[in-house]
């Protein structure tokens, strides 16, 4: 089982790696799905079956929709930013690449460095949600996407009526 | 039974992967992309920590988050379709018309 | 001598009423305010005699104190403002009344315009005050109250003709030198409050007599201190400057700064705090060499000058350097029966050649001059009575007795060099006075003179003044028993030595007849010879003092005020501005609106807190 979970996890961070380096749109968001496939599997290791589902169903069926979707309707095939023959210049990438692997180090050195132990006797202690406050939080949710919606028709409309 | 320390250096090396593609990338598209990586990675921990306290409220808060990244998504997909009806490219930078 | 605070009070108002209503009074009011102030300020002197003399007991220091306020106190310091009066400042008070009475009454005489007479009253009244303060005070600090009300009144009457811009210069350069060198005595004075807890000047000589050691590093310093501070009012050598500045002055003002009060003060500061100085020899040492270059210099200078005003500023000048060879001696009534006599000279000499001045209607140069003998004989007479007192004439003068004593105590001691460099000052001096008197009574003038006619009444001064220079009175009764260390002086080999002095003056007197009464050609060629003449030029030009001072002090004071003009201590200010400046543009830069590089800098930031967060 550990071993799943170390396929998967390697398959999410190198399709990670490949979509923010690659330029061509179809590619990125090929890859873009793989990883948040492997990140599903990983979440099914963990047995959060119904979260899982949702995740695949809402999130990466979401995502990944919306991005074709504008991606055929702006006609986008290639970056048009990056022009460089080689992908992207060291000379962009190097100075974030350090800083993010500093970054890297010392979460991972604060992630490895935690005892877990005092975690795990604590959550005892912590209280039961209400059913209520799970309804609350969905509805939150929902409300927020609607938000997000009418945001992006109104732009859109807008946009499309100044023309 | 994965360990949490495992899934969580999992869920940072997302992060900070989807991180560093914010800060390379100047195309707007390709920057919620690495946006949705980023939020992966925040997703994941959530759900590694929510197994492995064996309660639901990280679950809850995982599908809000999961939520919240969509709503940014469309609204991140709006703005996009925006700048190229402003500027004609997708260059983030083309935009930076605030300077000091 | 219950009166005693009025001699301060009195020339004060009389001052304060002349400076504020002086110019609206007629000259006659003015010089009646004037000289009914220092009358009263002479028959308070007097009662104050009487007074002192009756109350004297025999082998007894009589002291009057009298406390009238306590000016300040701070923590253990008081400084009370109270009169004394004892032997010594008696006979100051004695001296500074009797001459000014005297110098007013000539300037009432001498002086004509309503300007002059006004200015001059209202200065002298200051001076006077002040002078009596120095004089009467018991107190170091209050002293210097009236120690500087001595320099600003100095600066007032050399200032008098103040509309031509080279008198107001002059005043202030005297005004400066003096306050310079007034610091050397507030330094003095705070060595002194530090080592010995007083400022009472009878309670710090007692004190300093028992607990400092002879010779010693800290009275050494006192001392030298206290020297260099008398010694700018007493115009020794390096300090001289303001003495000469003041033949810029009228006569009687002249008269009153050189002779009578001025040199007084710094006179009266080593006096009173005699008992000081003669613990510390290596401070007399230096009063001794100090004294000897004044002689070189002032009687050198007095050779070659041509104003009359001059020539006798500088024999006055080698005259003050007598007393400060009195002192150097220990010998100190000695030293004040020579300043009586060199205060009786001076002033005789000031005022004769006020009359001189005068009467060839403001011509200073000698050279212009001559053929007086038979216009004025009186005048004739009375310069040739104040040369033999300046050349120390034997047994008809005073100071051959004063003077001869003190080269004597100085011989004695086994300063031969200095010995012989007062006595060369002696000779050069009545050189001096002799070429003044043959080139203006003997030599033929240039051109016809005009003479104005000169009231009786002027020389009634110089008549008084003329009797104290004979040998009638050569040790006057002062009553400085216990106040003075008394110092015995060695007669063995007096006789001898006062032939040599008569036979330095007769030589002096030989000399003058050669050189100056009826020059011939071998004369006239050892003074064409290059030595004698580059001499001359030197001594012309006050030995280039003027442009050594220049060079020395003022010149890089001139250079340093430019340099600091410029502010070169505020230019970190301007480094500080500078690099405000670029650290706000390097900021300002940041904001390029770039959302990479604003995200690299929030990555920076949460590396750092995390760093924070993880590590400490």
């Amino acid at each position: 089982m550990i071993v799943v979970f170390y396929i998967a996890s390697i398959i999410a961070v190198v399709a990670s790696i490949i979509v923010i380096f690659c330029r061509r749109v179809e590619k990125a968001i090929l890859y873009l799905a793989i990883s948040l496939f492997a990140s599903a599997l990983i979440f099914i290791l963990l047995k959060t079956y119904i979260s899982a589902v949702l995740y695949i169903l809402f999130f990466i069926c979401g995502v990944i929709l919306l991005f074709l979707a504008v991606s055929i309707l702006l006609k986008i095939h290639k970056d048009s930013v990056e022009t460089n023959k080689h992908g992207i210049s060291p000379k962009i990438w190097l100075g974030p690449l350090v800083l993010a692997f500093i970054l890297l180090v010392i979460l991972i050195y604060g992630v490895v460095g935690t005892d877990y132990s005092q975690f795990k006797q604590s959550h005892e202690l912590m209280h039961q949600m209400s059913i209520y406050a799970y309804v609350l939080m969905i509805e939150l949710a929902v409300f927020l996407l609607l938000g997000a919606a009418v945001i992006a028709y109104y732009f859109i409309h807008r946009m499309f009526s100044e023309k | 039974m994965i360990p949490l320390m495992y899934g969580l250096i999992v869920a940072s090396i997302l992060f900070v992967i989807g991180l560093l593609g914010v800060m390379i990338r100047r195309n707007l598209y390709f920057l919620l992309l690495s946006l949705v990586i980023m939020n992966n990675g925040a997703i994941t921990a959530l759900f590694v920590a929510s197994s492995y306290w064996q309660q639901s409220d990280g679950e809850v808060l995982a599908i809000l988050a999961v939520t919240t990244v969509l709503a940014q998504i469309v609204v991140g997909l709006t703005l996009l379709v925006k700048l190229i009806y402003r500027r004609k490219n997708f260059n983030i930078d083309s935009l930076s018309e605030m300077k000091g | 001598m219950n009166l005693l605070y009025l001699t301060i009070i009195v020339p004060l108002l009389s001052f304060l009423i002349l400076v504020c209503f002086g110019r609206q009074m007629r000259s006659i009011n003015v010089m009646l305010i004037g000289i009914c102030t220092i009358f009263v300020i002479g028959l308070i002197t007097m009662f104050s005699c009487v007074d002192f003399i009756t109350n004297t007991v025999p082998d007894m220091t009589l002291v009057y104190t009298r406390n009238l306020w306590t000016w300040f106190s701070v923590g253990d310091l008081e400084v009370p403002f109270s009169l004394t009066l004892d032997g010594l400042s008696l006979t100051f008070l004695v001296l500074i009344s009797f001459f000014g009475l005297l110098i007013y009454f000539f300037a009432a005489c001498y002086l004509k315009s309503k300007e002059d007479i006004y200015n001059f009253y209202a200065y002298s009244n200051l001076l006077i005050t002040s002078m009596l303060t120095v004089v009467l005070v018991d107190n170091l600090f209050v002293m210097l109250l009236g120690w500087e009300g001595v320099s600003i009144s100095t600066y007032l009457l050399i200032g008098i003709y103040y509309k031509q811009a080279r008198n107001s210069y002059a005043a202030v350069k005297a005004f400066v030198m003096m306050h310079l060198t007034d610091i050397f005595l507030i330094i003095g004075i705070f060595l002194l409050y530090q080592t010995l807890e007083t400022l009472k000047i009878s309670t710090m000589l007692i004190k300093a007599q028992n607990d400092l050691a002879i010779d010693s590093d800290i009275i050494f310093w006192i001392t030298i201190m206290l020297f260099l501070g008398a010694m700018s009012k007493s115009a020794l050598f390096p300090m001289h400057t303001w003495f000469t500045e003041t033949t810029l002055a009228p006569m009687p003002a002249v008269a009153l700064l050189q002779s009578s009060t001025v040199i007084l003060a710094g006179v009266y500061l080593v006096l009173r705090l005699s008992n000081l100085f003669m613990m510390s020899s290596d401070t007399l040492y230096i009063m001794l060499l100090f004294a000897s270059l004044t002689v070189i210099f002032a009687s050198s200078i007095a050779l070659v000058q041509n104003d009359i005003k001059r020539i006798v500023t500088y024999i006055n000048l080698t005259q003050i350097s007598y007393l400060f060879y009195a002192f150097s001696t220990q010998n100190w009534s000695l030293s004040l029966n020579c300043l009586i006599n060199y205060s009786v000279t001076s002033t005789l000499l000031i005022l004769a050649t006020a009359i001189l001045v005068k009467q060839c209607r403001g011509e200073r140069d000698i050279s212009k001059l001559g053929g007086l003998l038979k216009s004025t004989p009186i005048l004739y007479i009375i310069f040739l009575i104040i040369m033999l007192s300046l050349s120390a004439f034997p047994l008809i003068s005073s100071s051959f007795y004063i003077k001869g004593d003190i080269i004597l105590g100085l011989m004695s001691q086994g300063n031969l060099l200095v010995g012989t460099i007062s006595l060369l000052g002696i000779l050069l001096s009545s050189l001096s006075i002799w070429r003044l008197i043959f080139s203006v009574f003997h030599h033929k003038p240039n051109k016809k003179n005009q003479f104005v006619k000169i009231k009786k009444i002027n020389y009634l001064p110089i008549f008084i003044l003329l009797i104290f220079t004979t040998a009638l009175f050569i040790y006057y009764p002062v009553p400085t028993q216990g106040i003075l260390p008394i110092a015995t002086l060695d007669t063995q080999g007096q006789l001898p030595f006062r032939l040599l002095l008569g036979a330095v003056t007769l030589l002096s007197l030989v000399i003058a007849y050669i050189f100056y009464a009826y020059p011939n050609s071998e004369v006239h060629e050892i003074l064409n010879t290059p030595m004698v003449k580059s001499l001359v030029k030197l001594c012309k030009t006050n030995w280039r003092f003027d442009f050594v001072l220049n060079n020395v002090f003022v010149k890089p004071y001139i250079y340093l005020a430019n340099w600091l003009k410029k502010d070169p201590f505020a230019i970190w200010d301007n480094w500080v501005m500078w690099g405000i400046k670029k650290i706000n543009s390097y900021i300002v830069s940041l904001e390029n609106g770039q959302i990479r590089w604003y995200l690299v800098s929030m990555v920076i930031g949460s590396i750092i807190i995390l760093m924070l967060l993880i590590f400490i």
